[in-house]
């Protein structure tokens, strides 16, 4: 039977939601587990054997090298997948360490119940498609910022990615959990006494404010400016 | 409608790397696809130009570029026969983000985006391994970042050789013959200056890591230790 579809585009990187819809008819193989803050997913070197979706709150994605420095790669929230290098025929470890940053509501999908769903579940496998491609434009975005920008600038821009945590992608100014030094430092890739210095200096020049001891305003649109006019 | 029960024994998405297999599944797109050649050192698509399909490498090598605001150039990737590239175009990429030259004699697919798109909702086959290209390639390019965050330039110099000898560092290797490339191109790949390159060239030269005869003979095993253990 010939059947014909309106082929437009595969749907843009806001198709976490119709992730979410799709993930639903999985059954077998499916947990949803509830974490503290700082609880290991998983760590580098262990078995890999299942792939991760954020319901609620958020996760630190990082990496150790072997000599003990460490490197975070992404951090995650709602609608964000992890772990999802164990969908791939070599790689049976871990490569990274995964831990939530505040108390999280995460998916568990069995790495043979997720590859089973995109066989019956052809949309599935097209929305998971177009999260992937999204997520290597970002890591190509990532690797172009460490080999062109100084570490100010990265810290800058480390700090707008983390004000566009939610859907919107308006340039408000936001206040978000304050993070430490330590991890602002291996995010961006330099030790923590640059950061300490960049971040004094971005609040004296008004693109970022301390509010109390637990948040941190991000002015967005003063960041971007002094990103853009560097 | 009758559907068809199809049991498949599910194992892992194929594990992608060089699988002519891609090659055989693209051929059933009739519509919208190309085949072009190239010779040495001409772009198939510069950054700024508008992103309207997806390329697949059959035979040459192709060198992925970046060019940021102030005139420095990165180089992403260097894919070569079995891969694919821009298939940012894909999702929301309107614009080429990157600039894509031959760095040798090659033949390319192109493939329209709606072709390329419709296939994949087709093609159960091709979906399964565009989407274990498009892991295994996030994986290399987080451990690209992880590279360029924990080491040094010396190292990354030594560990895109490997990378062009097609080299994993756990594989046993033979050694391997590459074409020269400049010393401004390996500055590009390594996030460094051509003057730091020339140096540890000279330096891998004189340890016997490496020999120029016409070609570049990458020892592999040698310089495996050094990534490993230097």
């Amino acid at each position: 039977m010939q059947t014909t579809r309106k082929v437009a585009a595969l749907k843009s990187a806001k198709n976490g939601s119709a992730l979410e819809r799709l993930l639903e008819s999985i059954v077998d193989g499916k947990d949803l587990l509830n974490f503290r803050k700082g609880a290991k997913l998983f760590s580098q070197g262990a078995e890999a054997d299942a792939i991760y979706f954020i319901r609620k709150g958020k996760v630190k994605v990082a990496v150790a090298s072997s000599h003990g420095k460490n490197a975070v790669l992404a951090l995650l929230g709602p609608r964000d997948f992890f772990g999802e290098g164990c969908l791939v025929g070599g790689a049976s470890a871990r490569t990274s360490t995964a831990t939530t940053l505040e108390p999280s509501a995460i998916f568990r999908i069995e790495k043979r119940a997720m590859l089973r769903a995109f066989q019956t579940q052809p949309a599935l496998a097209e929305t998971f498609l177009t999260a992937v491609l999204a997520r290597s434009v970002k890591l190509e975005e990532d690797l172009c910022d460490q080999i062109f920008n100084h570490s100010e600038k990265r810290l800058a821009r480390v700090l707008l990615k983390l004000s566009r945590f939610g859907p919107h992608d308006k340039l408000a100014d936001i206040t978000v959990p304050r993070m430490n030094q330590v991890t602002l430092a291996e995010i961006v890739g330099t030790t923590r006494s640059r950061i300490s210095f960049f971040m004094t200096k971005f609040r004296k020049l008004g693109l970022i404010q301390y509010n109390g001891n637990t948040d941190i305003i991000i002015m967005a649109e003063a960041l971007t400016n002094s990103i853009l006019r560097d | 409608m009758a559907v068809m029960a199809k049991r498949k024994e599910v194992a892992t998405v194929k594990s992608a790397g060089v699988d002519p297999y891609v090659a055989s599944l693209l051929k059933k797109i009739t519509v919208g696809k190309q085949e072009i050649r190239f010779r040495k050192g001409q772009k198939i698509f510069s950054q700024g130009d508008s992103a309207d399909s997806v390329y697949f490498i059959q035979a040459g090598r192709v060198k992925i570029s970046v060019v940021s605001a102030s005139g420095k150039e990165a180089v992403l990737a260097m894919p070569g026969p079995h891969d694919f590239f821009g298939e940012g175009s894909l999702v929301n990429q309107s614009l080429r983000i990157s600039t894509a030259e031959t760095l040798e004699a090659s033949t390319v697919f192109r493939i329209e985006k709606r072709a390329m798109i419709r296939s994949l909702h087709e093609q159960s086959e091709l979906s399964e391994k565009f989407m274990a290209l498009l892991l295994t390639r996030n994986l290399d390019l987080e451990e690209d970042l992880c590279d360029q965050l924990f080491n040094h330039s010396e190292k990354r110099l030594a560990r895109v050789l490997l990378k062009l000898a097609r080299l994993r560092t756990h594989d046993v290797a033979l050694d391997a013959n590459v074409p020269v490339l400049s010393h401004e191109t390996l500055a590009e790949m390594v996030g460094t200056t051509r003057s730091r390159i020339t140096h540890f060239m000279n330096k891998f030269r004189t340890m016997g890591l490496i020999e120029y005869n016409g070609e570049l003979t990458i020892r592999t095993e040698l310089l495996t230790d050094l990534v490993l253990h230097g």
